[in-house]
């Protein structure tokens, strides 16, 4: 018994200790830690083998290659995601995030790499003539009481916010963790519409019954975020996004995933 | 979902499992290393004011709240402290580990007081020392006692470490929603990765059956059966 | 940050006011639940108890999170479509009740079998036994795990948010992501689930000790202390109990 003990004494000593070093962070300055929306295509997301893919996954893998650093993919809560990299457990965040006022106070960004605008989703019904076309339009969708689902911490959240329920329509902002689970409820029938980045509306609603309705041109353009001490990298990304754009790469990225959806 | 997708899907659903296995193993691990020295303490010590009020305190918090707030807790709480980082593996870790040992001190200091008082006046009239009677004499009951509700914690620890993406860690519950998310799928991969929790939950109890048939002492289960600290854990 | 506590208040209060109705539909389907699963399980025929047991063992597991998005996400491609407080419920009363079916089985299980036979010779038939004799004891019995459980459920309502429901946690969220000040609105958060589950548990327990005094826990001292049970002399029992 006295052996299991000590047994069980050196075990509990090395788990401590193996808890103990997982706490220390990975101090290895060639490697950067992007953080990712799982759930965001075309920008980001975690295919089915369970690897990271996306428009700005490619991006940063080829300014980390042409800049020569090391990049790891991790997927993040996308509401924790600001507080994360702040946190320094991430380094940067190149996952389709819109640059914002509210951001700039916490993050700093890299210059603009491509602009958006929001769309409005719905469920696709058949006219009279038996063609396809959305169950509400722009305006029906945004009547009081109808139930719009958004992803939580999103410009869609913030724009439906301040421009909608602001302004005294009470609609239902139905909060869900990331964009696809909204238009899987909103297949399912609890909510009447949901508001996204246009391009992963395109992206996502394919062979799926729904229709974008119309779209709402708030002029909102990407940047990549870090730290805002971290002004190194920031350079990095930088001169990197320059190069890339420079050369047929970018091209080539915005027709495989931007482009004829 | 095609069964081509399932296939492709497995592996990364495999490493999901294994950081959810690791999350709970550390956890439980790390529960037994603090809750038998508190159980212990707290049952050899009845009348040291502070001390008693220290650990009910701890009992208290990482009992009463909620392990996502506990999470939320320790891992931005911690954090924010200007200096301190943690990583997230980390914080689930300490936040399940710290609410495990908790209970486990609780667990232990009832399986503690369970076992017969006749065995300390036997190892007294032998001439054991106190430290010699508790590794030798009660340790080993105290421990066969407490294996019903060791089992049950892995159960809990098990289920809390779902929660664990809500502060980054890509463990078996997320990487069944982007699994999800990617082939647009809202049956098969949840209801997969109940089969794969239900799996791991029965894995748990059979090891712990395992160990409680083997180190079983004949007589001594009629009242581990009956103990009130085991109450609600028998299968 | 007594400031900052007031400013997040009616926030949080709307949070706490969801919680709150979440656990006072939750609790009675829990309860009855367990009731119904632990009396099938004791008392029915073969297909019933493995039906029973079956439940049992899906809904303890499995992680509620999951059972929560199943009922949430899945169910519909099948046909039921459960509203976000629907979803919630379901899934807190369905896992709950799990759990209790198993403190109140053991408790079925605890009574002695005299207590039926004495039943039988008074010339009830088993189902009036079981409802007039038996139930009515197990139920004192199992108070304390049962409370146990119910004490659970008000912390783990704190994953409705993650079927879109606002509640108290999903507002603290929301409030620290916004405010940046983690530590303090976790912390407020928590103490307010802590308060909720030393309520009840206090209130539980004087329950327990009132209706049962010869198995209830000690109490108003620290939960789970494992003192010699008090026998109280008004309801000193003629049996022996095996307690150690």
């Amino acid at each position: 018994m006295s052996k299991r003990f000590s047994q069980t004494a050196v075990y509990s000593l090395l788990l401590s200790l193996a808890v103990g070093l997982a706490a220390v962070p990975a101090v290895a300055q060639t490697v950067y830690v992007d953080g990712i929306d799982a759930a965001f295509p075309p920008f980001s997301f975690i295919n089915t083998q369970g690897e990271a893919e996306g428009f700005d996954v490619d991006v940063v893998r080829w300014i980390g290659e042409e800049m020569g650093f090391d990049i790891q993919i991790v997927p993040v809560d996308w509401d924790a995601i600001v507080p994360t990299l702040k946190l320094g457990t991430i380094d940067l965040i190149a996952s389709g995030m819109t640059i914002t006022q509210e951001r700039l106070e916490q993050v700093a960004f890299t210059d603009p790499y491509w602009s958006i605008e929001l769309a409005v989703v719905v469920r696709q019904t058949t006219d009279s003539d038996g063609e396809p076309i959305g169950e509400k339009n722009l305006f029906t969708a945004m009547q009081p009481g109808q139930r719009v689902g958004v992803q939580r911490g999103t410009t869609s959240q913030s724009w439906l916010e301040e421009n909608v329920a602001a302004n005294g329509i009470e609609i239902e902002i139905v909060l869900y963790d990331n964009f696809l689970l909204a238009l899987d409820d909103l297949e399912i029938g609890r909510v009447s519409s949901a508001v996204m980045d246009e391009p992963t509306a395109l992206s996502a609603i394919g062979g799926r019954p729904l229709a974008v309705a119309g779209t709402i041109a708030t002029g909102e353009i990407y940047g990549y975020a870090v730290r805002k001490d971290d002004t190194e990298l920031l350079s990095l990304l930088n001169e990197g996004l320059r190069r890339i754009q420079a050369s047929p790469v970018w091209d080539e990225l915005v027709t495989e995933w931007l482009v004829g959806q | 979902m095609t069964t081509a997708d399932l296939l492709t899907a497995l592996p990364g659903l495999m490493r999901g499992a294994g950081m959810t296995l690791l999350i709970v193993l550390i956890a439980i691990a790390g529960g037994i290393a603090l809750g038998l020295p508190l159980g212990t303490l707290w049952s050899a010590l009845p009348s040291r004011r502070l001390l008693r009020s220290l650990l009910w305190l701890f009992d208290r918090v990482f009992r009463g709240f909620p392990a996502l707030v506990l999470l939320f807790l320790v891992y931005f709480g911690v954090g924010s402290i200007p200096g301190m980082r943690i990583s997230p593996f980390a914080a689930v870790a300490l936040a399940l580990g710290l609410r495990s040992a908790a209970y486990q001190s609780q667990l232990f200091r009832a399986a503690l007081e369970m076992v017969d008082k006749g065995q300390r006046d036997a190892a007294a009239s032998l001439g054991l020392s106190g430290t010699a009677t508790f590794i030798h004499i009660l340790l080993p009951q105290a421990l066969r006692f407490s294996l019903p509700g060791l089992a049950n914690e892995y159960s809990v620890v098990l289920k809390d470490s779902a929660l664990a993406f809500a502060v980054g860690v890509v463990e078996l519950m997320s990487r069944g929603k982007f699994l999800s998310m990617a082939t647009k799928d809202t049956a098969t991969p949840y209801l997969l990765i109940a089969a794969m929790y239900w799996v791991l939950t029965q894995l748990g109890v059979t090891f712990f059956r395992q160990i409680e048939q083997r180190r079983r002492i004949p007589g001594l289960g009629t009242h581990a059966s009956q103990s009130r600290a085991n109450r609600g854990t028998q299968p | 940050m007594i400031r900052f506590f007031l400013d997040i208040l009616p926030e949080l209060g709307a949070g706490l006011a969801v919680t709150l109705k979440l656990i006072v539909c939750s609790v009675p389907l829990g309860v009855l639940m367990g009731v119904i699963v632990a009396m099938s399980r004791t008392y029915g025929p073969r297909p019933v108890r493995f039906l029973a047991a079956s439940y049992q063992s899906v809904f303890r597991g499995v992680p509620l999170l999951v059972q929560l998005f199943i009922l949430y996400y899945t169910l519909p491609r099948f046909g039921l479509l459960l509203s976000p407080f629907a979803a919630a419920v379901a899934g807190f009363g369905l896992c709950s009740g799990a759990y209790h079916s198993e403190y109140i089985r053991s408790a079925l299980l605890s009574i002695p079998t005299s207590q039926m036979e004495a039943a039988y010779a008074l010339g009830m038939k088993k189902i009036t036994a079981i409802r007039r004799v038996i139930l009515p004891q197990a139920l004192r019995r199992s108070l304390g795990g049962c409370g146990n459980e119910i004490v659970s459920l008000i912390k783990y309502s704190s994953l409705a948010y993650l079927v879109t429901l606002v509640d108290l946690t999903g507002a603290g969220k929301q409030i620290a992501y916004r405010s940046f000040r983690f530590f303090e609105t976790f912390l407020i958060v928590g103490l307010i689930y802590l308060a909720m589950v030393a309520v009840t548990s206090s209130g539980l327990r004087a329950l327990e000790f009132h209706l049962d005094p010869e198995h209830a826990r000690p109490w108003p001292l620290a939960r789970g202390t494992a003192r010699p049970i008090r026998r109280s002399r008004k309801f000193a029992s003629k049996e022996g109990h095996i307690e150690s």
